[in-house]
């Protein structure tokens, strides 16, 4: 199996397969990172879509279950272990929700710590 | 050299905070006690923290972190209370936000600055953060 075909959930003999590709499951995960508070893209405003997303998802299939890793910012102020445990369960859940696939795990690389006064669009 | 991490294993997978986490984090921290002003003029205390090896030195362990801090003291404050303020104010933030366990905080005053010269380097720091 071609890794650029995606992840496949099979239906069963006569429905046919599902394929979903790695860049749809990484937009999930940056959507869901977006609404967690506390949490946000460690460059730019926004958590990006698409090819974009890979950069800062990285997906993995092993045995039929889904690993992401994914980079934030913690914005200051807001408890590292707490924020990062949201995010956690929120991108298993969407992921889980969305495509079916089950996520074994989050990794969740923190590798900038945002200080209100700096967040580009100040009050939000 | 790559990124140093600390990674933390939790239920739902590994929480890693990169050193310059853990940095941003004391950095802050030592900001909020009063008395504690940068080592050299023209810096701001970000500015020596942004060059680890000069004020703020950071040592991952296993599961736990050491902090090594040196910092400069206003005269007229009691250098012994203002080093124990950076102490637990560096404690507290590292554990409290960044939720990481603080082995030692190992802190030591290099200098005193007289109090006209730390206003001059306050109204400096001041300029630049609103410019920046």
């Amino acid at each position: 199996m071609a890794k650029e075909e995606g992840f496949v959930s099979e239906l069963g003999p006569e429905e046919g397969k599902v394929s979903i590709s790695r860049d749809v499951i990484a937009t999930i995960a940056g959507l869901a990172a977006a609404e967690v508070p506390g949490i946000a893209p460690p460059k730019g405003e926004s958590f990006p879509r698409g090819e974009g997303a890979r950069k800062l998802v990285d997906t993995q299939l092993a045995e039929g279950r889904v690993r992401i890793g994914i980079k934030v910012a913690v914005i200051y102020g807001h408890p590292v272990q707490e924020v990062t445990q949201k995010l956690q369960e929120r991108i298993k859940q969407e992921i889980e929700k969305m495509t079916a696939l089950p996520v074994e795990a989050v990794d969740v690389e923190v590798t900038k710590v945002v200080f209100p006064e700096e967040e580009p669009g100040g009050v939000g | 050299m790559a990124e140093q991490k600390l990674v933390l294993e939790r239920p739902l997978g590994q929480v890693a905070l990169h050193l310059s986490v853990l940095q941003a984090f004391a950095a802050r921290a030592v900001e909020k006690v009063e008395g504690v002003r940068p080592l050299h003029a023209g810096g701001g205390l970000k500015t020596i923290f942004a060059s680890p090896e000069e004020g703020l030195h950071i040592t991952l362990a296993d599961d736990r972190v050491d902090v090594e801090l040196r910092i400069a003291v206003v005269l007229g404050y009691p250098v012994h209370e203002v080093a124990q303020g950076v102490q637990q104010a560096v404690r507290e933030d590292l554990e409290g936000l960044a939720g990481v366990r603080v082995g030692r905080v190992d802190v030591f005053v290099r200098q005193v600055i007289p109090p006209q010269e730390a206003l001059v380097l306050e109204t400096e720091s001041e300029e630049g953060e609103e410019n920046g």
